[in-house]
């Protein structure tokens, strides 16, 4: 027997025994809430000195490597293991009594397939921000300690099956990211941190509501998100739909909702702006799915073709308005959006296929997008501009850079072998069926963004060299060090979907169940 | 009279004797011995907050001896010693606990009258306590009289400021006008019941309906002064801005604890929480109050201005969940009552340890002005984690206590039929929230200009109230059903 079987079993115990063996049954636990202990431990060491400072980055990341250790290799390999054993993946689970008001609410962690691969990725994105961390001088502690509590609150997401859970992970990320991009950000940080707080705030307003109708008025007196809340009244469970959606698509930084995140991104020190447009707008994705379309079957498949429409102009917007940006920041942004929108797609278009893509697509676009905004860093770092037009012919002298930034510009618009290929072959071969116009519109607009990241891509690094860019730097070990870890998850899941899919259609399954039934 | 009356009369009031009692000591002694250190007062007043929790402890056995398990009764009934006001009882005494030891800051600046001040701080302990437990019109206002006179009392006594005396005299004169209001309404229905006894009011209701509902809004509109709320909130603005940090905490947290336990006392608990007149005044009364605490929130300008705002908006909606009585729409007890009591606790100790935070910025000598907290946690970062705890905790930001007390307020409103409402206080909710985080992001995120000052400099007492305030928010999210399980037993009596 492998280790990965041994793995495997012991995982399975972990699904149906949660009052038997306890061990394993805080692995859920132990993965959301050890970033939180590691922000309790750091403001009890000094920063005055490097030394000081270094360890204070040093505990961060301990924390939070051990979380994504614990993620990838007790669960999500067991889960793949078990997958290839010829077994059936199944969700990791702790259940405990918590609450008892008018409803029940239970401290209830659930990992199925859709949750673990989004926590692998958002564990790697993470790890790799507290390696980006060395590079900041000025008050580490608060830095760490805040992505520490950023990172609990997407573990927490991700893993929560209770709604009141999930409204209090949802919302324990506001401050952190606020405070940060107020913090660490550039000139016009304090206009970008106010519109994050409100926008931020009103998806959080809008989800509460959507969420305590659906406690409320289900009748169920529990809060579970598993629980069947068909029982809902059509009025009821429409308006409980628009409000998630709209709170969804806030945090997804959709049409017309995404100046907030262009302005974030834009103003944001890279690292808060990786987290945000990485990790945070991927929780929009993961919560239309989870809560829009789970628990609100019905007016998911009514109202369809909105959440289609939306797509289309919503990747319009994106691919046009990058090509109107001199701003490297905000031409990724609105890139960004343009691949986000297929997410929008997958979720209108309802087939397990397209689910499994959007899956795929998030986490492609995570690992993309945080390794072009931590590049645009290091760019800005060595240029002292994030104008377009400013730089050129940087891959004579950075071609370490340059090379990582086609990795990552070529995982975005999905080249085959790497995890975008996967992700938006998935997403068009299972919207195509159901929403054929819209496919080929957003394939359309996916061309011109595509055109667009590779347009910036030989702005930036070819044709003749800057004179002001004549001294740059090429990557440094610790660059090396953060974005390589990337590069790998993105091969990862570009040259082996196969071993992840069934994991992920476990998770997907259930949503579809309900869709059709 | 049956021959066990002495005995049960003893134990009802037995809570409200120990204070009254120690109040007493505290102010002979005080007369007596003019010199005497104020910690002979504050653990004095500490051992009768003690003995008070404790005779709660008896009267709980005391209703196991009495046949119908429920409560002590006297005088028919007007005075009931139930769950819900051994709840009361216990979480104003936890209050005022808090309060002695966060004082100090207070009382170092005035020995002289720390004997006053802990009289009256217990007796107006004794007087919320006391409006918990009546069933009586006439015995209702009264209390409420006592903690108007012993805050005012308070606010006399606080006299480092030059304004304190002035407060003292704006609380009272507000005071009289709402007295006035609230025994105009409950004089008006006794004329219509024909009985003091909040019980007979319901039966009352259909002789005179035009009548009654006059009475209603004039209780409603006096004790919304008690409360803190619109329009008559203009005591507890001014005792935030004017009063020192520690004194005025209590003040605050016990005058809008009075009002709102009055008001479940007087509505759920009288009128019926199903009468048509009361639920559609406490809904406007409700509505206006988030709604202009929201706002004034938004334009506060120094951190008590937004303390303030933030403690009347906590009030609007305590009066939120009086309107969720009954059976909702899920099938069960909305559960309002419950969730009055868990947020009376939870958002008492929020407002207490957001002043015992600020009672030492004041005591480093910092301006009260929103710009004068910027980059706090460079200075200290103790105290900028103290007050982000308790702003957060106020604001009702996840995961602290704040937020699970809204919560349950908002699912009873939505589950009593006042989904529109419910709405309402999410956005007021989330609009207040707003000016606290921005406070919180500054403290942290500006560079601070003024010299740095450490948690040291305020009393050892102080410093632990504090933190254990802020600790009880975290944990109250954690652990909230043992304090659940307590707010459903408290409203147990409460229909």
């Amino acid at each position: 027997m492998n280790t990965g079987l041994l793995i495997a079993q012991t995982s399975t115990t972990t699904t149906t025994a949660t009052s038997g063996i306890e061990l394993p049954s805080l692995l859920l636990t132990l993965t959301v809430f050890l970033p939180f202990i590691g922000f309790i431990l750091v403001p009890f060491f000094p920063e005055r000195t490097d030394e000081q400072r270094t360890r204070v980055r040093l505990v961060a990341l301990t924390a939070s490597a051990a979380s994504f250790f614990i993620v990838t290799f007790f669960i999500m390999l067991s889960q793949i293991g078990l997958a290839e054993g010829g077994g059936q993946a199944s969700a990791n689970e702790e259940n405990y009594h918590w609450l008892a008001f008018s409803f029940i609410a239970n401290y209830h962690l659930r990992a199925d397939g859709i949750s673990l691969a989004l926590l692998v990725v958002s564990g790697i994105v993470f790890v790799c921000l507290f390696l980006h961390a060395w590079k900041v001088r000025e008050r580490v502690r608060l830095y760490v300690g805040l992505l520490l509590v950023l990172q609990t609150a997407v573990n927490g997401v991700l893993c929560s099956a209770d709604f009141v859970l999930f409204l209090i992970f949802w919302g324990m990320q506001i401050v952190p990211v606020y405070v940060l991009i107020r913090a660490y950000g550039g000139v016009g940080r304090a206009r970008a941190a106010g519109r994050y707080l409100a926008m931020s705030s009103l998806a959080f307003g809008l989800l509460l509501v959507s969420v305590l109708l659906v406690i409320v008025k289900a009748g169920q007196h529990s809060s579970d998100i598993s629980t069947d809340y068909t029982t809902l009244l059509g009025p009821v469970a429409a308006a409980g739909f628009w409000l998630s959606l709209a709170a969804f698509t806030i945090t997804l930084g959709v049409f017309p909702v995404h100046r907030w995140l262009i302005d974030v991104t834009a103003e944001a020190s890279p690292g808060v702006a990786a987290a945000v447009r990485g990790v945070l707008v991927m929780l929009g994705g993961y919560g239309l799915m989870r809560v829009t379309l789970g628990t609100f079957p019905g007016p998911s498949k009514q109202f369809s073709l909105v959440l289609v429409a939306l797509a289309v102009v919503s990747a319009a917007w994106g691919s046009l308005g990058a090509l109107a940006q001199d701003d490297a920041r905000r031409f990724i942004s609105y890139s960004s959006m343009a691949l986000l929108a297929l997410v929008m797609l997958a979720v209108g278009a309802h087939t397990s296929v397209a689910l499994q893509g959007a899956i795929f697509l998030m986490a492609a676009h995570a690992v993309a997008i945080t390794m072009l905004a931590l590049i645009t860093g290091s760019i800005e770092e060595r240029a002292r501009t994030r104008s377009i037009r400013a730089l050129g012919g940087l891959a004579t002298q950075t071609p370490r850079l340059a090379a990582l930034w086609m990795v990552a510009v070529l995982t975005a618009i999905g080249v085959p072998l790497l995890a975008g290929f996967v992700a938006e072959f998935l997403v068009f071969t299972g919207a195509f069926p159901t929403h054929r116009i819209a496919t080929l519109l957003a394939l359309a607009t996916l061309v011109v963004s595509t055109s667009g990241l590779l347009w910036m891509a030989h702005r930036i690094f070819f044709g003749p060299l800057r004179e002001a860019l004549a001294r740059a730097r090429d990557a440094t070990a610790l660059e090396l060090t953060y974005l390589l870890p990337l590069v790998a998850m993105g091969l990862l899941f570009g040259v082996r979907p196969g071993a992840v899919t069934p994991v992920i259609l476990n998770g997907v399954l259930n949503i579809t169940t309900r869709l059709s039934g | 009279m049956g021959p066990g009356f002495g005995y049960v009369l003893l134990l009802a009031l037995l809570p409200q004797l120990i204070l009254a009692g120690v109040a007493l000591v505290c102010a002979l002694v005080a007369a007596l011995r003019p010199g005497e250190r104020p910690d002979l007062f504050r653990w004095l007043a500490c051992i009768g907050l003690a003995g008070a929790v404790a005779a709660c402890g008896f009267d709980v056995y005391g209703m196991r001896l009495n046949r119908n398990h429920i409560a002590l009764q006297l005088w028919n009934g007007g005075l009931s010693v139930d769950h819900f006001s051994l709840f009361v009882t216990v979480t104003v005494c936890v209050f005022a606990f808090i309060t002695c030891l966060v004082s100090d800051t207070y009382l170092r600046r005035i020995p002289s009258r720390s004997g006053g001040f802990f009289a009256l701080v217990l007796l107006a302990t004794a007087g919320v306590s006391a409006v918990a437990s009546e069933h009586e019109i006439i015995a209702l206002f009264v209390s409420l009289q006592l903690v108007l006179l012993a805050l005012v009392g308070i606010a006399a006594v606080v006299k480092t400021e030059e304004e304190s005396g002035a407060v003292a005299w704006r609380t009272l004169a507000d005071g009289a006008i709402a007295s006035a209001l609230l025994l105009y309404g409950l004089a008006v229905l006794y004329g219509i019941s024909g009985s003091d006894g909040l019980g007979a009011l319901t039966a009352a209701q259909g002789r005179a309906p035009a009548l009654s509902a006059v009475g209603i809004a004039l209780v409603l509109a006096g004790m919304t002064f008690f409360a803190g709320l619109f329009p008559l909130r203009r005591w507890l603005v001014s005792c935030v801005d004017l009063l020192q940090a520690a004194p005025a905490g209590f003040v605050v947290t016990m005058g809008t604890t009075a009002g709102a336990v009055a008001l479940l006392r007087f509505g759920p608990g009288g009128v019926g929480g199903a009468n048509a007149v009361w639920a559609w005044l406490t809904s406007v009364v409700a509505l206006i109050g988030m709604t202009h605490a929201a706002l004034r929130a938004l334009r506060a300008v120094r951190v008590r201005e937004l303390a303030a705002a933030m403690v009347s908006g906590q009030s609007a909606l305590l009066v939120l969940s009086l309107l969720a009585s009954g059976t909702g729409a899920s099938g069960a007890a909305a559960q309002g009552s419950a969730a009055f009591l868990f947020a009376l606790a939870v958002f008492g100790l929020g407002t207490l340890a957001t002043f015992a935070t600020v009672a030492m910025v004041q005591n480093a000598g910092l301006r009260d002005s929103v710009a004068g907290f910027r980059g706090l946690a460079h200075r200290s970062p103790g105290v900028a984690v103290l007050l982000s705890f308790a702003l957060a905790t106020l604001a009702g930001v996840p995961p602290l206590g704040g937020f699970i007390a809204r919560l349950f307020i908002v699912t009873s409103a939505v589950d009593a039929g006042y989904g529109w409402l419910a709405v309402v206080s999410v956005a007021a909710s989330a609009l207040a929230a707003v000016p606290a985080v921005r406070l919180i992001a500054a403290m942290y995120a500006e560079p601070g200009d003024e010299l740095p000052f450490t948690l040291a400099a305020t009393p050892r007492l102080g410093r632990m109230a504090a933190t254990f305030c802020c600790l009880s928010a975290f944990f109250l999210t954690v652990l909230a059903q043992p304090l659940l399980l307590l707010a459903r037993a408290g409203a147990g009596p409460i229909p």
